[in-house]
């Protein structure tokens, strides 16, 4: 494991220009729903590796100042893919049997994500069980899973913004805990080693 | 864009959803790219989405959903309890009784052992270009339940938190402060809002004042005058 915010480059052999090595942190999250929204394990690898690639030559040319900000280009670059196949999945959509059709296909291409899915899916049941009351828990579905507006939801459940930020800030803090102790957290920021300039 | 406003609007999972406007969406791209801890503050969510999708999958959710608080939780809820106080704490002016006269949230007007307290109106309040500042008469419920009086301030976002002060007007004597609200946040609609018991409350002449924690210089404080009958 390489500690992230460890030194970003080595030279990988040792002359000047040759090659250097670029770590970036563990992207398994974002390429699990890469996979979810494209229902492809391979598309998503794909666009994953478009995106690292497209960063790594911003930084060639210049256009990234400097090497810490390499995570976020390249996040930038898989969500607007990510993003992308969700519009294109939604005006996909014309009625509730293309729907049904959809989440059926889903369910199909599940065991591309079932490992990692599988450990994140195990940290989120034991955070809404610890979760006070089933309001919360309602809150926390509606708003990361269903993705409904913050308002509309708060209208719905007669929820004061307070009310809603608490229980979301609660949320995070405890799922960062449980991340972090079971590993998922600080401690994975490896990962991909990747030659620069060669 | 910077953190607080990210945190306080969050600006994460709405980018994620596709909620944000372009306009956002492009500031919140902007500032990741600098922000390592923001990228970081994503792919934790990009976990949460994921593994709330794999109960999903898994047909658990609705099992959860219904599922009994764990034994162990209730520390866990005391010690969340005593943090969230930091978002919105309150100060009687009074003794004799652990609830407040007022709060930044119902939940924080409830005695122990009681379970709700309905909103018995809501009340927003403005600025008039006037002489003269004309109380805003405020019906108190004949039902114990809560009041909220909401106000847009100037500052907005930016100028907050805030700090939101009531005094009574005694026909004869010097004002009394009656209640203090802190830590106050302006909502996703701008108005900052906090909640008045109408049991604990005496009918007479108030002033609210709102002001900045962060000082004049960020907001100037705003002052208005309501009639509880």
């Amino acid at each position: 494991m390489v500690e992230r915010d460890g030194p970003l480059t080595n030279s990988r052999s040792g002359q000047e220009g040759a090659g250097q090595e670029v770590l970036l942190r563990d992207m398994s999250g974002l390429k699990a729903q890469l996979t979810r929204v494209t229902r492809d394990a391979e598309l998503a690898a794909d666009l994953l590796q478009d995106a690292i690639v497209t960063a790594l030559q911003k930084l060639e040319a210049g256009e990234i100042e400097h090497r810490g900000q390499l995570d976020g280009y390249v996040y930038r670059v898989a969500l607007n893919h990510l993003r992308n196949h969700r519009r294109k999945d939604k005006s996909a959509v014309s009625g509730p049997e293309a729907l049904t059709e959809l989440v059926d296909t889903e369910s199909e291409n599940r065991p591309a994500r079932a490992v990692e899915g599988g450990r994140w899916g195990t940290v989120v049941a034991q955070l809404l069980k610890e979760m006070s009351s089933p309001r919360d828990r309602e809150v926390l579905i509606r708003f990361y899973l269903q993705e409904e507006d913050r308002g509309a939801l708060c209208r719905s459940l007669a929820l004061t913004d307070l009310q809603f930020n608490r229980v979301i800030f609660r949320a995070r803090g405890r799922l960062r805990e449980l991340l972090e102790r079971r590993g998922y957290g600080k401690s994975d920021f490896l990962a991909i080693g990747l030659a620069l300039f060669c | 864009m910077d953190s607080k406003q990210i945190e306080a609007e969050h600006i994460v999972a709405r980018y994620l959803a596709d909620q944000l406007s372009p306009a956002e969406a492009e500031a919140f791209e902007a500032y990741y790219t600098e922000h390592p801890s923001a990228v970081r503050e994503i792919e934790y969510t990009l976990r949460l989405k994921e593994g709330l999708a794999t109960l999903r999958d898994r047909q658990q959710l609705d099992a959860l959903m219904k599922a009994r608080r764990w034994r162990w939780a209730l520390p866990l809820s005391v010690a969340a309890a005593v943090a969230g106080a930091a978002l919105g704490t309150w100060t009687w002016y009074g003794a004799g009784s652990s609830a407040p006269v007022a709060a930044g949230t119902i939940e924080a007007l409830l005695e122990n052992g009681k379970a709700t307290l309905p909103l018995g109106g809501k009340y927003m309040l403005v600025r008039v270009r006037s002489a003269e500042q004309v109380p805003l008469e405020i019906p108190l419920p004949a039902a114990h339940s809560a009041v909220e009086l909401q106000v847009l301030p100037a500052g907005g976002a930016a100028a907050g938190p805030y700090r939101l002060v009531l005094e009574r007007h005694p026909v004869e004597g010097k004002p009394k402060p009656v209640a203090e609200v802190a830590g106050l946040m302006p909502g996703s609609d701008g108005l900052v809002a906090a909640w008045l018991d109408s049991e604990r409350i005496q009918p007479g002449q108030y002033t609210v004042e709102l002001s900045s924690e962060r000082g004049e210089s960020a907001a100037p404080a705003e002052r208005f005058v309501i009639e509880l009958r």
